[in-house]
């Protein structure tokens, strides 16, 4: 992804620095996420749905690369951005399915917003089943983009090296 | 902020589709899953009322983290070896 670079030391919602920021708050709450073991149930279901709109940031700041990459999807690209681009397509269907099934079975929180409705165990079902597919989705994304995290990391709070390039 | 908006919409419309989608597979197969989950509790529930248990043993310390364990590792593993494919890949098509 070509990123403008913004100010040195400003954190816009498209600076590397801000994207750096919100997928680190983005990867504890997911893996908050993994154990309802042992964060407890109504931990797990509010950070569930925190994660929603976590997601949507995610998205909005990124979302030049997707836009031009679904504009260019019939044209010639580079075979990595092309698996980027199904890899995260596939990635969003399963999050957004998961999160569903998760508002769907949830016991505490529908209940504390006001909603009460009979607890479905396929719902249970559906939602165990695409978060652990998730699980391993977000395993290949972090793997897909491991050069970018590791460059933001390194880079200097000034930021007097470039940080790589690379989609979301 | 248009990106944003653009998200939420997408996010919105995204949702709605997974929503009609999983109330379509609501039928016949969310039966049969049903049937298999009420026949386990109903399989727990016998075993419960049953003779007396001993407790089970303390939990170790780290029992609040290894949950934490597993999935770690089925992120872990996938990622590790996605990014040495990557390398692999770079490293080759580099080569003069």
């Amino acid at each position: 992804m070509t990123v403008e670079s913004p100010a040195k030391d400003s954190v816009t919602p498209r600076s590397n620095r801000f994207r750096l920021r919100w997928d680190v708050l983005q990867f504890v709450v997911f893996v908050l996420l993994t154990a309802p073991h042992a964060t407890g149930l109504p931990l797990h279901e509010w950070a569930g749905l925190a994660l929603a709109p976590i997601l949507v940031v995610h998205l909005a700041a990124n979302w030049d690369w997707i836009v031009d990459k679904t504009r260019n999807v019939f044209r010639r690209q580079p075979g990595e951005v092309r698996f980027n681009h199904i890899w995260n397509t596939l990635m969003f269907v399963v999050a957004v399915v998961a999160i569903m099934s998760g508002i769907l079975c949830s016991r505490q929180v529908v209940r504390s917003l006001g909603f009460s409705h009979p607890v479905d165990f396929f719902w249970a079902v559906v939602h165990s089943v695409s978060a652990t597919v998730l699980i391993a989705l977000v395993g290949v994304h972090l793997g897909m983009h491991f050069r970018w995290v590791i460059a933001q990391f390194r880079r200097s709070p000034r930021g007097c090296k470039p940080a790589g390039e690379d989609g979301p | 902020m248009r990106s944003l908006r653009r998200g939420f919409l997408v996010l919105a419309v995204a949702m709605a589709v997974a929503f009609a989608l999983l109330q379509v597979g609501d039928t016949q197969m969310a039966e049969g899953v049903r049937a298999r989950i009420r026949a386990r509790n109903e399989a727990r529930q016998r075993y419960n009322r049953g003779p007396f248990k001993p407790r089970p043993p303390q939990r170790p310390v780290d029992h609040y983290l290894r949950p934490f364990r597993g999935p770690l590792i089925v992120m872990a593993v996938p990622g590790l070896i996605t990014a040495g494919v990557l390398v692999l890949v770079r490293r080759r098509r580099s080569r003069p």
